[in-house]
C-alpha cells in the first residue's frame, strides 16, 4: 500500500496521510474488541444509586453501543462540513484554486458520510427504541431532529448531484452547508425547549455528569467511540481519494 | 440612473419585481389559485368531520407551506429564465438584490396568506378565541417560512432542473420552523394557558438569522 | 448465558469483517489506480 507520492499532482497528497497499515490494524482490533465487550461483558446500565437507566434486557438493546457513535459522528459531520465550507470560501477569497477544490471535496465527503451515519443512527435508534421504550417511533424530539438532519445531508447530496459545472457545484454546496447551519442551530437549541421533553435527556446528562457506574461507560468511551472515530477517518480518506481520482479522470 | 445607496438599490429591485408581477398578472393568479386549491383539497379531506384543534393547526401550516413554496419559483428563477440577471449583476450590489427579492417574496407570501387564512378559518372552523396570539404566530411563522424559502430559491436559482430539487432542499431547511409554528398555533387555538411569546421570538430569530446568512453568502452565488 | 451471548456476538463480528474487507479492498484498489495514473503522467 505504500505508494510513491505523485510529484506532479498537487491534488494527490493524501498517500502519506494517517490511515496507514497500523491504523487499519488498530481499527480492526478496536471494533472486534468492542463487539466482544458489548456481548460478553456489559450488563444492565446502572446509576450510582443502583437503579437501571437502561435495562438492556432485550438483545436488540445492545445496539445502543453502535447507535451512540453513529449519532455522534453524524452530527459531527455537519460541523466538519461547515468548517470546510468556510475554508472553501476563504480559499476562494484568496483565489487559491487547489485549496478551493480540496475544501469543496472535503465538504462533500463530510456531508456524504454524515448522511450514511445519520441513516445508521436512525435505524439503530429505532431498534433501541423498540427494545427499550416499546415502539419503533416515539416522536421523541431527538428522533425528529435526527430525521431532519438526515434530510439536510440528503438535500446536499441531491443538490450536488444535479449540477454538472464543478465551480457552481462547489459554490452552491458551500452556501447550502452554511445556510443549513441555521435550522441546525434551531434543532439543537430551540426545538427541544419548545416541543417538550426527550427520553434521551436524562441518561445523556448522567453520562456527561459521570453518574453511571460499571462497564457501560468504559466500553462506550474507551472502546466504541475511539474505534468508530478511527473507522470514520479511514472512510473519510478513502472517499476523498476516490473523489480526487474521479476529478483527475474527468479533467 | 442607478442608485448607489444599497438600501435604495434593494427598494429598486423590489419595485421592479412588483411591477413585473403586476404587469404579468397571469402568474400571480396561478400562484393564488394553487394556494387556494391546496386549501380546498384539505377542506374536502376533512369535510364535515369534527377534528380537534391540534390537527387543524397542523393543517393550516401545511397549506401555508405550500403557499410559500408556490410563490417562490418566481423570485430568483425568473431572472435566470428571462436572461435579465446579467443586467442586474451589472447595476446592483448582490446583497441589495437579495434583500429586494426576499422582501418581495415576503410581501407575496403575506398577500397569499391574507386570502388563504380567512378561508381556512371559515371552512375548517379554526377557533379564534385568542386572535392576537394567533395573528402573532401566523405572521412570525410566515416571516420565517418566507425567509427560508427565499434562501433556498437563491441557492438553487443558478442550476437546471429546479422543480424537483426545490422541495428536497426546502423541506429540511423549513421543517424546524414549521414544527415550531405548528406547536405555537396549537397553543393559540386551544385553551392552553402557555404563552406564545417565546415561540414567536424563536420564529422571528429563525427568519432574521437565515436572511442574514443568505444575504451575506449571496455574492458568492451571484458572481460568475 | 455466556455461550449464547458468544453466538449472538458472531453476527456483528461477521458484518464487521465484511465491512473491513470491503474497505481494505477499496483502499488497495485506489492505491493501484493512483500509482497507475502517476506512472502515466511521468
Amino acid at each position: 500500500m505504500a505508494v510513491g507520492n505523485a510529484p506532479n499532482s498537487q491534488l494527490n497528497n493524501v498517500n502519506s496521510s494517517i490511515p496507514g497499515l497500523w491504523w487499519k490494524i488498530l481499527t480492526g482490533i478496536g471494533m472486534t474488541l468492542t463487539i466482544l465487550a458489548v456481548y460478553l461483558v456489559v450488563g444492565p446500565v446502572l446509576n450510582k444509586v443502583g437503579q437501571p437507566f437502561y435495562t438492556l434486557g432485550g438483545h436488540g438493546a445492545k445496539v445502543i453501543f453502535f447507535h451512540v457513535p453513529c449519532a455522534w459522528l453524524g452530527s459531527q459531520c455537519y460541523i466538519i462540513g461547515a468548517c470546510y465550507a468556510v475554508s472553501y470560501l476563504r480559499a476562494r477569497a484568496r483565489g487559491e484554486r487547489f485549496a478551493m477544490v480540496e475544501a469543496d471535496l472535503k465538504n462533500a465527503v463530510a456531508m456524504e458520510l454524515g448522511l450514511l451515519f445519520s441513516v445508521l443512527a436512525t435505524i439503530t435508534g429505532m431498534v433501541f427504541a423498540k427494545n427499550e421504550w416499546g415502539a419503533y417511533w416515539n416522536w421523541d424530539p431527538r428522533q425528529t431532529s435526527i430525521l431532519i438532519i438526515m434530510f439536510l445531508f440528503a438535500a446536499y447530496v441531491a443538490l450536488r448531484g444535479i449540477v454538472a459545472d464543478p465551480d457552481l457545484r462547489a459554490r452552491q454546496g458551500a452556501v447550502y452547508t452554511l445556510v443549513a447551519v441555521v435550522p441546525g442551530i434551531f434543532l439543537y437549541f430551540i426545538l427541544p425547549r419548545i416541543v417538550g421533553d426527550t427520553m434521551h435527556a436524562e441518561p445523556n446528562k448522567a453520562l456527561i455528569g459521570r453518574q453511571i457506574s460499571g462497564n457501560y461507560m468504559y466500553t462506550m468511551y474507551g472502546l466504541t467511540l475511539p474505534s468508530f472515530i478511527m473507522l470514520f477517518v479511514w472512510m473519510f480518506q478513502l472517499r476523498l481519494r476516490q473523489m480526487k481520482l474521479e476529478l483527475r479522470k474527468s479533467a | 440612473m442607478t442608485p448607489q445607496n444599497p438600501v435604495q438599490q434593494a427598494v429598486a429591485v423590489f419595485r421592479k419585481d412588483l411591477r413585473m408581477e403586476l404587469r404579468n398578472r397571469g402568474s400571480l393568479n396561478a400562484i393564488l389559485l394553487f394556494s387556494v386549491i391546496s386549501l380546498i383539497v384539505m377542506a374536502f379531506g376533512v369535510g364535515n368531520l369534527e377534528i380537534i384543534a391540534h390537527l387543524k393547526a397542523g393543517l393550516l401550516w401545511v397549506v401555508l407551506f405550500f403557499a410559500a413554496f408556490s410563490g417562490l419559483s418566481h423570485v430568483f428563477v425568473q431572472e435566470e429564465e428571462t436572461g435579465t440577471s446579467l443586467a442586474l449583476k451589472m447595476h446592483a450590489r448582490p446583497e441589495s438584490v437579495y434583500a429586494g427579492k426576499a422582501a418581495f417574496n415576503l410581501v407575496l407570501t403575506f398577500g397569499i396568506a391574507v386570502i388563504v387564512v380567512p378561508i381556512f378559518v371559515i371552512m375548517l372552523k379554526l377557533p379564534t378565541e385568542k386572535p392576537i396570539a394567533l395573528a402573532a404566530v401566523i405572521i412570525s411563522g410566515l416571516f420565517a417560512l418566507s425567509s427560508g424559502a427565499s434562501a433556498v430559491a437563491a441557492i438553487i436559482s443558478q442550476s437546471r432542473g429546479k422543480g424537483a430539487i426545490f422541495g428536497a432542499i426546502g423541506f429540511p431547511i423549513l421543517l424546524p420552523a414549521l414544527m415550531v409554528g405548528v406547536r405555537a398555533t396549537q397553543i393559540a387555538v386551544t385553551s392552553s394557558d402557555e404563552s406564545v411569546v417565546r415561540t414567536v421570538f424563536g420564529l422571528v430569530a429563525f427568519g432574521v438569522m437565515i436572511t442574514t446568512v443568505a444575504a451575506a453568502l449571496f455574492p458568492i452565488l451571484w458572481d460568475d | 448465558m455466556e455461550p449464547k451471548m458468544f453466538t449472538l456476538a458472531l453476527a456483528p463480528l461477521i458484518v464487521w469483517l465484511g465491512i473491513f474487507w470491503y474497505l481494505n479492498m477499496i483502499d488497495r484498489k485506489l492505491s493501484k489506480l493512483e500509482a497507475g495514473k502517476d506512472r502515466d503522467e511521468l
